[in-house]
């Protein structure tokens, strides 16, 4: 699976924003030149939601904006969530205050705020960062900066760093400390 | 010992989690601790750490340490509930036992193939090629029960005559033979509870 279904999704949208813009155009073109460089597009409230092709979502992804860069091609996305909805019985929660998407690339980089939770675990059971990377081809999320913050029931743990594998929930954490509140 | 208030602490190089299962091993200096009390492993197996009662298995270099017990084997299971370490029962060939604040001329140790260890009570119960000294004075049997707090030592306990296992005890020559427990002298029990 890789995230090309946001290009696809996001470029017919762009497509009809553009058309849109064209036609006004000749009335505005005066000042064009001086503004500073747009995004190639950009949609706002986006829910983009990919699915099997028998129709099951399979990951939604849900963004107050979500901009292509004109200089590199990448998008970056805003305040997003991300559903994992791949595998019936092992479902993640993703937010984080940005993501980006390098262009042709199947890493998704998070950013600000990351909290990543299994749907169906207690609630009791997430993951704090700063930074998160998500490869979707390996379906492997793993941090790339600490400390990380895990929380399983009673115990928080930091950790160096961590790794889950989205589809069998086997999750790995390197130099662990771990603490439960007092009795 | 009074049950401990104290937050669980623990560290380990590496833990491999599975969410689903609630299984997850730590493996690489493992050290847990909860205000005096301490356990060490290579590697520590821990299951049901998301509830308030998980069962841990210590494996390799294990060794159990409270503020009046040490004990060091090969392995140990442990129990943890409400938020506190409950039980120990540890393994070696052999396991062994020593009471940290016993006075020197009562320097209380033991040998056995399985310690087990109350922490709530304060016993230390040992079976299977029981060897087990007190100030000097040896015991030998299948089980012995040590009482941490007042001392008192139950050997063979359950044992009628005939159907129990011999009970060897040999006396350090020039000690009066104050075994322990004897400052009190309860009636004399069926299970030939050293007095």
């Amino acid at each position: 699976m890789n995230w090309s279904w946001i290009w696809i999704a996001a470029v017919l949208a762009a497509l009809v924003i553009a058309f849109g813009v064209a036609s006004r155009r000749d009335s505005s073109s005066v000042g064009a030149q001086e503004t500073p460089s747009q995004p190639a597009y950009y949609l706002k409230d986006a829910v983009i939601t990919e699915t099997t092709p028998e129709g099951n979502p399979e990951i939604r992804l849900i963004a107050n904006r979500i901009e292509q860069q004109p200089n590199d091609d990448g998008i970056e996305l805003s305040n997003v969530r991300v559903d994992y909805l791949k595998v019936p019985d092992k479902q993640w929660f993703l937010s984080a205050q940005r993501g980006v998407v390098p262009a042709d690339s199947h890493i998704i980089q998070f950013m600000g705020n990351v909290e990543l939770k299994p749907t169906d675990g207690p609630a009791t059971t997430f993951l704090r960062t700063q930074e998160l990377s998500i490869d979707s081809e390996k379906n492997i999320a793993y941090t790339t900066t600490s400390p990380v913050t895990i929380r399983f029931g009673a115990y928080a743990m930091d950790v160096k760093r961590f790794e889950a594998d989205l589809n069998t929930e086997r999750v790995r954490m390197e130099a662990v400390n771990g603490r439960t509140d007092k009795g | 010992a009074t049950p401990s208030t104290e937050g669980i602490n623990i560290s380990a190089d590496l833990q491999d989690s599975n969410l689903r299962d609630d299984v997850h091993v730590l493996t690489g200096n493992v050290r847990i601790t909860q205000a005096d009390m301490s356990m060490e492993a290579e590697k520590a197996t821990v299951n049901g750490l998301q509830t308030d009662r998980s069962r841990w298995t210590f494996e390799r270099g294990v060794h159990i340490r409270s503020n009046k017990a040490d004990l060091r084997a090969d392995t140990a299971d442990a129990l943890f509930a409400s938020g506190r370490v409950s039980e120990a029962t540890v393994k070696g060939a052999p396991a062994q036992f020593e009471q940290l604040d016993a006075t020197a001329d009562k320097k209380v140790s033991g040998r056995a193939k399985v310690i087990e260890y109350d922490f709530g009570k304060g016993t230390v119960k040992m079976t299977q090629d029981v060897w087990f000294s007190y100030g000097g004075n040896e015991f030998r049997g299948d089980t012995v029960v040590y009482n941490l707090n007042d001392e008192r030592v139950v050997v063979n306990p359950g044992a009628t005559r005939g159907n129990g296992g011999r009970v060897n005890i040999t006396i350090k020559p020039g000690s009066v033979p104050a075994l322990p427990g004897s400052q009190n002298k309860p009636p004399p029990e069926k299970d030939g509870t050293a007095e």
